[in-house]
């Protein structure tokens, strides 16, 4: 099949979605793989595209099995199915379903959109101190971390909304502004915040170059069962089990088993005669270089490691000297791929949960370094705005005011001289009288 | 002449002012005078010795004693000053103004550069629960637990024709 692509780099194309889609209709559209599976005699993780482990439970989708053959059932039923909206009919496509809002407030994952945190702020600055310039507002959001929250969007509220795309494990996360009056009725805004990330823990199934290692399989299966062949039958049953099971899996759950073991280093035993020998080889991190380290005998002592064997496993073999343990030995070479996903990684992933949405609002509040009560009964307070002086006490500082009194033009040139330089006005004036057009609060200093 | 003396203790520009124990004296005016400074000669009697405020009943104001100075036996002479806040204190409490400063006024949209300041830090939490219009929000509950390897949580993704029923 001949396809319009530009040529990037290597192997690399770049197609057009249109034929993309041909492409992929091509690819998919010869068999039915499903139900020739086991005639094809590949691997049954080969038609396993992904497979991850979301932190949250899918609940309230539609029920359909999945299943390899009519006998041989795998995974869970309810599981997600076709939910992938094909732009026209008839369609070979992989499971790909829709986007979904996330109930945060189960834990579930359900089709309508309910997942909504609307936080409405004060509505109001009463403190001069709430100044964006000095404070920090930020929203803790699980699976993303702290998110700056812009202050004014703080202060009239807004609105956290998850969505997944359990087809891809992609969470996203939006917020939209509060066009409401604060404090009333949230009216959803712009959207003024989003961003999306891979919450889904891959589980590996095989490594990238199946093909590669089936057939390294299958020669370690062929090479085991004629050279072995009297020495039991542990071996021999070793390789029908793999041909049916497929390579891919059983690697993976070798892998699994291994775990202990560095993923960068790997021993071979090889039986010399009555001699055992152990090969080390191990890859220094630093370099990416595998390396052979050593061949011993097996009385292998850690204290001399060099420095590129630091990185060594310590795994041990129990029966050095059988065939049956060369071909455990290249299992494990085959399956280092899988050595990092363990189960422990995903359940931090639903501790997650636990953590709270939550504003973390850190302030660096200005506190008065001086008695200010006591400076504000000599020098006042700042004002800037305009009072009848029988409502002030105390010392008050004029900046302007228009005299109609009946007196002599000197005397009105000293009283405006004096009340603009400060005047003690002994009245029974309140304490403290606010801002007459802003009435917030009488917080004290 | 009708003056009237008092010990004044309060500020000398504030008002009204706390005025008590007046000393009534009356006497004729001799000369010419200034009403804002009048200057007056008392005959065996020296207010300032006393006081240091007065109000002069004709003038209709009220006075600072700024000097007094002997000008012969028993003849004192007294520079008085007018108080024009004093003086006009109702009609200028019936004035408004703009002000800058004063002591009984908050405005918390200034802040006040008159004071020095000091970072003080403030952390504090507000938990955000869920949609009910205020902060009394509904609690998330994580029904998930992290070992239930029953729930549905893993998703595999295949590749070929969709399933059949």
């Amino acid at each position: 099949m001949l396809i319009n692509s530009n040529a990037i780099s290597g192997n690399t194309y770049a197609i057009s979605l249109t034929t993309w889609e041909s492409l992929r209709q091509y690819l998919w559209s010869q068999k039915n793989v499903f139900e020739d599976w086991f005639d094809l005699n590949l691997t049954p993780s080969a038609l396993l595209v992904s497979a991850y482990i979301l932190p949250f439970r899918l609940t309230s989708i539609t029920s359909k099995g999945f299943s390899l053959t009519s006998n041989l059932y795998m995974g869970y039923k309810n599981l997600a199915d076709a939910e992938y909206q094909t732009p026209s009919g008839n369609k070979t496509h992989f499971n790909i379903s829709s986007c979904y809002w996330l109930n945060r407030s189960s834990g579930d994952l359900v089709e309508t959109e309910v997942a909504s945190y609307t936080y409405l702020g004060n509505g109001y600055i009463d403190e001069f101190n709430e100044l964006p310039t000095i404070s920090s507002y930020r929203l803790f959001a699980p699976f993303f971390g702290y998110i700056n929250i812009d202050f004014i969007e703080y202060i009239k509220g807004f609105q956290v909304k998850y969505f997944c795309d359990f087809s891809t494990g992609t969470l996203s996360i939006n917020i939209y502004s509060n066009l409401g009056i604060p404090k009333t009725k949230f009216i959803e805004g712009k959207l003024i915040y989003t961003e999306s990330r891979e919450v889904g823990i891959p589980l590996i199934i095989s490594g990238g170059d199946r093909g590669a290692m089936r057939d390294k399989q299958m020669g370690i299966v062929n090479t085991v069962g004629s050279t072995i062949s009297g020495v039991g039958q542990a071996v021999a049953m070793l390789a029908p089990s793999l041909t049916a099971k497929g390579v891919g899996l059983g690697l993976s759950v070798l892998g699994m088993g291994v775990s202990a073991t560095s993923s960068a280093t790997s021993s071979k035993v090889s039986n010399t005669g009555s001699q055992t020998y152990v090969k080390h080889t191990t890859r220094n991190p630093s370099t990416g270089r595998q390396i052979t380290a050593k061949t011993t005998s097996i009385d292998y002592s850690p204290s001399e490691r060099s420095e590129e064997r630091q990185y060594e496993g310590t795994r041990t073999f129990t029966n050095i000297g059988s065939s049956i343990n060369s071909a455990v030995n290249s299992l494990h070479d085959l399956s280092q791929i899988s050595a990092n996903v363990q189960a422990t990684n995903v359940f931090q992933v639903f501790d997650i949960w636990n953590s709270p949405m939550e504003m973390f609002i850190e302030k660096v509040t200005p506190t008065f370094a001086v008695d200010y009560q006591s400076l504000a009964e000599y020098s006042g307070r700042p004002a800037r705005d305009v009072y009848k002086l029988e409502d002030l006490r105390g010392y008050v500082n004029v900046g302007m005011i228009h005299l109609n009194i009946d007196c002599t033009h000197s005397e009105i040139v000293e009283i405006s001289e004096l009340l603009e330089s400060g005047v003690i006005i002994n009245s029974n004036a309140p304490d403290i009288i606010v801002n007459p057009y802003e009435v917030t609060s009488t917080t004290s200093e | 002449m009708n003056i009237t003396f008092y010990k004044n203790t309060d500020e000398v520009a504030s008002f009204p002012k706390n005025l008590s124990d007046g000393y009534w004296v009356t006497g004729t005016l001799r000369s010419e005078c200034d009403v804002l400074n009048p200057i007056i000669e008392f005959s065996g009697f020296n207010p300032a010795l006393e006081y240091n405020y007065a109000y002069i009943e004709e003038f209709r104001r009220y006075y600072f004693i700024t000097s007094s100075n002997a000008v012969r036996e028993n003849i004192t002479e007294i520079t008085f000053h007018v108080d024009v806040l004093q003086t006009y204190a109702n009609e200028l409490l019936n004035h408004k103004a703009f002000i800058n400063r004063a002591t009984n006024v908050k405005n918390p949209y200034i802040i006040d550069d008159y004071a020095p300041l000091k970072p003080d830090y403030e952390r504090s939490y507000i938990q955000i629960l869920g949609d009910s219009g205020d902060k009394t929000l509904r609690k998330p509950t994580v029904s998930a637990s992290a070992t239930d390897e029953t729930a549905m949580r893993v998703i595999i993704t295949a590749a070929g024709t969709p399933h059949k029923e």
